[in-house]
């Protein structure tokens, strides 16, 4: 049968932490050591119901956020608002590789496959949710064949 | 109040439609988080600061509510912001010379003996409240880090995985230093073997 808890294990057990199964078992049954382990946690105890006194009236403080949130700006997502930025940033990385790509001294292996690069990032970017302002209107702008002998205009 | 275990009412439903807009939506989540996140301001800030710091944090949440990706909980995203605010707040007061007075000291009886079972009468309150005067003393001698800890564990009652994410730091750390701060605490207020 073990002996009562060293301070380490009163400490352990005041903050909560696990104890070995005979000290566990030991304090299950020992009141001095219940004493020791419940000491510092009164007081605690004590200290915390005289923070809650000091509380604010929690209606009152609600109000006063939601009223706050009429000057701050709806929150959004903020992948909506970055695609189109980062959709034009592509184009123009586009219009830059194919820059390069122009040049008179000509262009390697390596900045045709950057270009390459650069427009799948941008199909990638582009094929997730709808960007506001790029939706497809009508799918069949996309596909000329469509209008053929429908005597769409 | 709708009950949280409900899908539909849960803290990541409520953060999905204040999202879009619901200010409704987002009133639920103050009522269901303000105390404790007041709880956690408090541990860094006095009464008047912590209530102003809150306010704070969650329109600070409500703002920022675009970059919560649900990766932790929604309590533990509220408790960094929390801790932030009051963090940028204590360096606008050292900033500006501000200095917080210190409870006062007591000699003489271990403050943990003072502290009774049964709360009685008036007599019996005042001399709780001298043993905690005198347990917050002992605290404010604490390193910051196990001061910070001690608090948030035992007045904002954070669990520990939280009071780890919050901060920054591994649970085992989180573990070790409430020990410390514990075992410090007590030898102070003498009720060391």
């Amino acid at each position: 049968m073990r002996g009562h808890l060293d301070n380490h294990e009163i400490a352990a057990a005041v903050a909560g932490l696990p104890l070995d199964e005979p000290a566990t078992e030991h304090l299950a049954g020992c009141l001095s050591c219940n004493r020791q382990v419940t000491a510092l946690q009164r007081l605690t105890i004590e200290r915390r119901r005289q923070m809650a006194d000091e509380a604010p009236d929690w209606q009152t403080q609600q109000e006063q956020i939601l009223s706050r949130l009429g000057d701050s700006p709806a929150p959004r997502s903020a992948r909506r608002w970055m695609r189109p930025a980062l959709a034009a940033a592509a184009v123009v990385a586009i219009a830059v590789g194919v820059g390069l790509l122009q040049q008179p001294n000509g262009v390697g292996p390596s900045q045709e496959i950057a270009v390459e690069e650069i427009l799948a990032e941008a199909d990638a970017l582009l094929e997730d949710d709808s960007i506001p302002g790029f939706e497809i209107i009508d799918p069949r702008i996309e596909d000329p064949q469509a209008y053929v002998g429908n005597g769409v205009s | 109040m709708p009950a949280q275990t409900d899908p539909s009412h849960s803290d990541g439903a409520l953060v999905m439609r204040a999202r879009n807009g619901d200010r409704q939506a987002f009133g639920e989540l103050v009522s269901r988080h303000q105390r404790r996140v007041w709880l956690v301001c408090r541990q860094y800030l006095g009464a008047d600061d912590a209530d102003a710091a809150t306010q704070d944090s969650l329109v600070k949440a409500y703002t920022s509510l675009s970059s919560f990706d649900g990766r932790s909980a929604f309590t533990t995203w509220l408790t960094r912001i929390a801790i932030n605010t009051c963090l940028d707040a204590l360096r606008r007061r050292r900033r500006e010379g501000f200095r917080i007075e210190e409870p006062d000291d007591r000699e003489g009886e271990s403050p943990l003996e003072r502290v009774s079972d049964v709360g009685a009468g008036p007599e019996d309150r005042a001399i709780q409240r001298q043993a905690v005067s005198r347990l917050v003393a002992c605290e404010r001698q604490l390193p910051d880090r196990q001061r910070e800890i001690f608090r948030l564990r035992f007045y904002a009652e954070l669990e520990l995985e939280e009071i780890a994410e919050a901060l920054g730091v591994h649970v085992g750390t989180v573990k070790t230093q409430l020990h410390r701060a514990v075992h410090r605490m007590r030898r102070e207020l003498g009720d060391v073997r």
